[in-house]
This record gives structure tokens, C-alpha cells and sequence, in this order.
């Protein structure tokens, strides 16, 4: 039996929500180190242009899905799946996303308004979670983002966000002249 | 003021911060050099039109209100006293802080992007003996009932013609729909009841809301165990065995 053969069909049972390399290695009795070494080999070999599926690896999880040149296709045979995310759920989880952990008042001042509802429902997608106490009057909640946020974007890891947008000031914007020698960022 | 910017939705612009930007963008002013005058007057104007349109206008619009008059008076007296000493700028904290803003949203535009792109990966659903699930309380997604309510309510929308938005009278009560939709699980206890089966498409929407009140109920006494269908269209009301209703 081939290790990476047993992984591949564990994957595809586990189906949308994905496996944990911990799971992984639980019910295939094998180290965390081989069944991440044959993870690598099983998402390198599905990008083969002759496969129509795809391993992902997104943190820990470890899902398998079709590929997205097939989607248009694919979409006729399945139910069309919509975002579940209102733009203020978005923006309140990019808030996060860049700064992490973060309290519920720190979103708000970004974003100018109570970001409370939005957060819970974040949550109870499992996009983000409550990551500690700010050791702060009140100890508020801290929130980060999961390996499920990591896959509904379809980012590896956390250093794979893009760089947040830097806002440069227009030519005739008086203003603040200094400004473009001042904050650039340090070389 | 435009009409275009009257058609935006509460829930898509759901900050003072969100108005502010549009309203500089749209005036095409530099955001480092905001005529506080004008932005206020059309701030005012907007607030306005929210109320006459009868939208529930957020606290934090009043507060930016609040904020921008202050600064404007702060802008008029700097303009009068004119003693060519350098003054902080009074409008520098709202820029700052629209700049941040901006940053973000622009920072959500993209991450949608990939969330788009990544949608177009499909994966199946984990085949599980449905007997087998129990939901445990803490686990309840509304996520997914809300999902199945917002579908619910757009088909309902292409088969009625009705206003949806005028209520004239109540009819149905919560007892009264909990016992049929009982009746209903308890009917044929093999056949999956799905939550549309309860009404026809051409049904009031008193009657919807007052199903899908009565089944969260349901589910809340663990008199029914809801599951989600494939696809997430539908869900599906089950009964739980030995559970009794009085």
C-alpha cells in the first residue's frame, strides 16, 4: 500500500471540510513529518496539467478539490455556491486578517463603526476565532483568522497575504509635501 | 447629489467612513485637501436623504456629523484669525483616519478577488450516515439558515408579485404553524421534509417567516433536528425520536 495513495483517498473523503495534517497522521499511524513530506509530493503532483483535481495545503488543512479551469463545467453538475460574506463581514475580516490578534474596539476604530455582529458571524463560519484575552481593562477578546480563512482564499499561510495597499498622496496634494520622504518604508 | 448615490444600500456602506470616501470621490476632491465646507453640506444632505428614505441611520453617523461641524468651525476660525502661524491642521485626524480606512478596503477588494477565484474549486461533500450527525447546540450554524432564507426569499421573489415589503395583518400564529409543521415530520417519519415543502411558492410571506420562526423553535426544544442539503438550497426537518410534544 502506498503512503501517498492512502493520504490522497483519506483527502478526497474528507471531502469539503478538509483533513489536519494531525488527522492525517492519527488514522494513517504514521509521524506528522512523513505524511507532511508526502502532502508536498501529492500537492506537486496534482498540478500535473493531466489531473482535474487539486490538493491544497492551507495551513494544517489539507483539502482536495477540482481545478479552477473546470469551474464553468463543474458548476453544472453541482448546486452554484454564493459567498456567504456581506462586504462588511469582509472588510472586518481583512482587519483582522493584517492585524491580528486584534480586540473587537481596535476593528471598529478602523473601520468607524461597531463591528460586533459581523465578528460573531465570522465566527460562527469558522473563519476566525477568540485567540485570548488583551491584557487590557476589561481583558477583551482577541480574534486571528483559522486555516479555514487561509483556505477560503487560498492562501498557504499568513505571510502569503498580500501587502496592504500604501496610500500615496496625489501630485497637487499640498497638504502633507513631506510626507512621501518621511513614512516610506525603510529600506 | 447624484441619484446613484442614494441607490447604494445600507448593508454594502455601512460606515460614516464609507460615506465620507464615496462623497470625496465622487466631488473628485484630493483626500489631503478636503473642502470641509462642501463635505459637510453633502454629508448633511445625505443624512437627510437616509431619513426621509426612512433608513435607520447608525449612531456613528451622527458622531462623524458631530465630528465634521467641529472641525469645520475649527477651519472657519483658523481662516479668520489668519496670523500666519503654523496651526495643526484641524481636518488631519480624519484624513488619517479615511486613509487607514482606505487601505483596508482596498486590502478587502483584493482578498475578495482570491475568494472568488478560489470559489471556482470545488469539493465534494463528505458522504456520512446522516442518522449518525447529532448537531450539539454550540455548533449550530444560523449562517446556514440565514443562507437557506436568502434563497428562499429570491425564488420567492421571481414567483410572486406582490410587495413583499407591506404586512397587513398577522394571521398565522407560532403554536399554530409549530403543530403542523409537527404533524407534517410526524406524517411519514421516513420521508425527508424539506423546509420548502411547508408552503407553496405563492404563499404570503407572513406565512414563510412564521414557518421558519416555528421551526428554530422546533430545533431549539430538540422537538426537530434540522440538516443541511447538499447544495445548501433547502434544509431538511427531521423528528427526534423520543422526544414528546406537549
Amino acid at each position: 500500500m502506498s503512503i501517498s495513495a492512502q493520504l490522497e483517498a483519506l483527502i478526497y473523503a474528507a471531502g469539503a471540510s478538509g483533513i489536519e495534517i494531525k488527522q492525517l497522521a492519527q488514522i494513517s499511524q504514521l509521524s506528522m513529518a512523513v505524511v507532511r513530506e508526502n502532502v508536498v509530493k501529492l500537492v506537486e503532483a496534482s498540478s500535473a496539467a493531466d489531473y482535474g483535481l487539486v490538493i491544497q495545503q492551507n495551513g494544517d488543512l489539507v483539502t482536495m478539490s477540482t481545478k479552477p479551469e473546470y469551474d464553468q463545467a463543474v458548476r453544472k453538475v453541482l448546486n452554484d455556491d454564493d459567498s456567504l460574506l456581506t462586504p462588511a463581514m469582509l472588510e472586518t475580516l481583512t482587519i483582522v486578517a493584517y492585524q491580528q490578534p486584534i480586540t473587537r474596539l481596535q476593528v471598529d476604530e478602523v473601520r468607524g463603526v461597531n463591528s460586533s455582529v459581523s465578528l460573531k458571524n465570522l465566527q460562527s463560519l469558522g473563519l476566525i476565532i477568540i485567540a485570548g484575552q488583551a491584557d487590557e481593562p476589561g481583558t477583551p477578546n482577541l480574534y486571528r483568522t483559522t486555516d479555514l480563512f487561509l483556505r477560503a482564499f487560498g492562501l498557504t499561510d499568513l505571510q502569503q497575504l498580500p501587502p496592504l495597499p500604501v496610500e500615496q498622496p496625489t501630485s497637487d496634494g499640498a497638504m502633507y509635501p513631506a510626507r512621501n520622504d518621511d513614512e516610506g518604508e525603510p529600506e | 447629489m447624484s441619484n446613484a448615490t442614494l441607490k447604494i444600500h445600507l448593508t454594502d456602506f455601512d460606515g460614516p467612513l464609507e460615506l465620507l470616501l464615496h462623497l470625496i470621490k465622487d466631488s473628485e476632491m484630493d483626500i489631503y485637501d478636503i473642502n470641509i465646507k462642501e463635505i459637510t453640506d453633502q454629508y448633511f444632505k445625505y443624512l437627510q436623504k437616509m431619513k426621509e428614505t426612512q433608513l435607520e441611520v447608525a449612531g456613528e453617523f451622527f458622531v462623524m456629523a458631530a465630528k465634521l461641524m467641529h472641525i469645520k468651525s475649527q477651519w472657519l476660525l483658523a481662516e479668520e484669525i489668519d496670523d500666519d502661524q503654523e496651526e495643526e491642521d484641524p481636518r488631519a485626524d480624519l484624513v488619517e483616519q479615511l486613509l487607514e480606512y482606505k487601505r483596508y478596503q482596498q486590502a478587502s477588494h483584493r482578498l475578495q478577488k482570491r475568494e472568488r477565484q478560489q470559489q471556482k474549486l470545488h469539493t465534494i461533500i463528505p458522504s456520512r450516515r446522516n442518522q449518525d450527525v447529532e448537531i450539539a447546540a454550540h455548533e449550530f450554524e444560523v449562517m446556514v439558515l440565514q443562507n437557506a432564507w436568502q434563497r428562499i426569499i429570491r425564488r420567492k421573489r421571481q414567483v410572486n408579485v406582490g410587495p413583499l415589503n407591506q404586512i397587513e395583518e398577522w394571521r398565522f400564529s407560532l403554536a399554530d404553524q409549530a403543530a403542523f409543521i409537527i404533524d407534517q415530520v410526524q406524517q411519514n417519519p421516513t420521508q425527508p421534509l424539506f423546509f420548502s415543502q411547508l408552503f407553496s411558492p405563492r404563499s404570503e410571506p407572513e406565512e414563510i417567516v412564521t414557518d421558519f420562526l416555528a421551526v428554530l423553535t422546533l430545533a431549539k426544544q430538540q422537538v426537530v433536528r434540522i440538516t443541511q442539503t447538499q447544495g445548501k438550497t433547502n434544509f431538511i426537518i427531521e423528528s427526534r425520536k423520543n422526544k414528546h410534544v406537549n
